[in-house]
């Protein structure tokens, strides 16, 4: 009687898994089954039309939006780091190919040079149970967010109060985490608010380190009573070319002003100038798009400067819109920030008692930090903090 | 010229221009890789709307994240990659099992021909009815090439359990192109 190897087994035979001892056996016998031959084949028939799917149309409104979030100071953290367990094969590969170093040798000089990307301190910027929640991630089990909830938002003059304001100057870090330790760490957004000198507007000041973006700081005049924005004013160059826009709030308009600059005395093909052309717009554009928002939330300089005139306390919920503008159009995306609880939080600027936030927009969720003694924004998680990796903004200097 | 718009299915794209963020180079990359990356994501998240959030996210980051790219690997399978990770930690965070997706069908596997029509969306069919920790190893193996030790790694199983899953995963989709449920 032939005895038929198990479905696994041909599968795994299949799918070019199977051990060697495994594959000569199911190999002998398929050459005497046509039942099983059959099996494999039809397993085979799978993988291949797996492999035959087409891929996915890529539409140009998904471009637009990335676009748009970028123009408007958007940045996201990647996971470029291989998990540790593939890292740790990697590195103990490449010290096998030169001098012996013991393994806790090797992992206090890597430990050592990711304390010092990480501005001298380990990343444990969360009280110890978080730190232990983070280790303990996969016995955490998952947990679903709760339901949106848009049911008040900040009326134009109601509870902010603008003699909360006072000027600042923040400097942030992003810092990406997990498994306990620190992955990276790079410079971030340099927070102002100050008085403007000529019409005692407050200027909300969001500039980004060289390298990240080829920018003057985005600027935002705001009406010193309601903190609605007055008008406000960005430039961004790339590849030689700038580009300045200004914006003003008149009623319910937005007069927006756009002029791009190709660079002087630079060789440049004609196709080469049409394109970059068409990526930036128009040379010179002036343009007005309707709105109606009374709060509007434009930069991270503006939104600490809404939070810091708004009376935070638990259970606390603001609702903002934060406009896009991008090639003569407008794109709004809701974001809500409710205040959950208290934690205290540990930077590289101090220990502070902060309000809890949950911060939803679009697909994203956020963990907030405000400080409860001014409302300023002390730092952020993106992603659940309970997850194995997750990224962080956090503040790293206040002067 | 390291700047120069290169028509699709030219390599490279200029990196430093991508470093940049200049956008004709960022067109270049998202015509080039985003359609792989819908479909890989489309099936693992089971939700068109959720891949897209993700090849969002992962093009906002891209400049800034080239700092970290060595240029001795592949860029396509280094941006593949990321977006794995960005979907793993999604499907963590929403910790939902099992579930069929009800959009899976929609913008991936759309085809022309007649009868490859009826084939795709058999294939994708059965895809969105698998469990979730079975369709995410299948199509990290058959979709991204990944090894069983890599998915291991990503998903935070054993290498056997992932090549085990690798295999349930066939065996249920034969079945469910057999008609044999």
């Amino acid at each position: 009687m032939l005895m038929h190897p198990g479905e696994l087994a041909l599968t795994r035979y299949a799918a070019g898994s199977a051990a060697e001892s495994l594959r000569r056996r199911v190999a002998g016998h398929l050459a005497d089954c046509d039942r099983c031959r059959a099996t494999v084949q039809s397993t085979r028939d799978v993988r291949a039309a797996l492999k035959a799917t087409a891929e996915a149309s890529a539409p140009a409104a998904l471009f637009e939006r990335i676009m748009a979030s970028r123009a408007s100071g958007a940045r996201a953290l990647l996971p470029v780091e291989a998990p540790e367990a593939l890292q740790l094969e990697v590195r103990t590969l490449r010290v096998g190919n030169g001098p012996t170093i013991s393994r806790p040798v090797l992992w206090a000089v890597l430990g050592g040079a990711a304390a010092f990307g990480a501005i001298q301190v380990g990343g444990n910027y969360l009280e110890s149970s978080a730190v232990r929640a983070i280790t303990h991630a996969d016995r955490t089990p998952p947990r679903r967010p709760a339901p949106l909830t848009l049911d008040t938002s900040i009326p134009a003059a109601g509870p902010l109060d603008a003699r909360r304001m006072r000027p600042l100057n923040l400097q942030y870090g992003s810092i990406s985490f997990a498994g306990g330790k620190t992955q990276s760490t790079v410079a971030g957004p340099r927070v102002q608010l100050r008085r403007d000198g000529g019409n005692g507007q407050w200027m909300a000041i969001t500039s980004w380190p060289a390298g990240t973006r080829n920018s003057v700081p985005d600027t935002i005049w705001l009406n010193p009573e309601t903190l609605e924005p007055a008008r406000w004013h960005s430039s961004y160059r790339t590849n030689g070319v700038t580009t300045e826009i200004s914006r003003q709030v008149a009623g319910n308009q937005l007069r927006v002003r756009r002029s791009t600059q190709l660079p002087a005395g630079v060789p440049m093909t004609l196709a080469r100038a049409e394109s970059l052309t068409k990526a930036n717009g128009a040379t010179d554009t002036s343009y007005t798009l309707p709105t109606d928002h009374a709060t509007v939330a434009l930069s991270i300089a503006h939104t600490t400067a809404l939070m810091m005139a708004a009376p935070l306390a638990v259970g606390w919920r603001g609702r903002f819109t934060i406009l896009d503008v991008w090639r003569r159009r407008i794109s709004e995306r809701p974001s809500t920030i409710t205040i959950t609880g208290s934690r205290r939080v540990v930077t590289p600027a101090g220990v502070f008692d902060c309000w809890e936030a949950v911060k939803r927009s679009e697909g994203w969720e956020r963990r907030q930090w405000y400080r409860k003694s001014d409302g300023i924004f002390v730092g952020e998680a993106l992603a659940d903090i309970n997850s194995p990796m997750f990224y962080r903004t956090i503040l790293i200097a206040e002067e | 010229m390291t700047d120069a718009l290169v028509p699709r299915g030219t390599p490279p794209t200029s990196l430093a221009a991508l470093k940049r963020g200049d956008p004709a180079a960022m067109a270049v990359a998202y015509e080039r890789h985003a359609p792989a990356l819908l479909r890989t994501l489309t099936i693992m998240l089971g939700e068109r709307s959720e891949a897209e959030d993700v090849v969002h996210d992962l093009f906002v980051g891209l400049p800034e994240a080239m700092a970290r790219y060595e240029e001795r690997g592949q860029f396509g399978g280094w941006l593949h990659r990321i977006a794995v990770r960005l979907a793993i930690s999604r499907l963590r965070r929403r910790g939902r099992r099992g579930e069929v997706a009800i959009e899976a069908a929609d913008g991936v596997g759309h085809r022309a021909e007649g009868e490859a029509v009826a084939d795709q969306i058999t294939v994708t069919d059965a895809l969105a009815t698998l469990p979730e920790s079975l369709r995410v190893v299948v199509v990290l193996r058959e979709y991204e090439g990944w090894s069983h030790r890599e998915i291991a790694a990503h998903l935070g199983i054993s290498e056997g359990a992932a090549m085990t899953r690798h295999c349930r995963a066939l065996q249920k989709l034969r079945r469910t192109l057999e008609g044999d449920r």
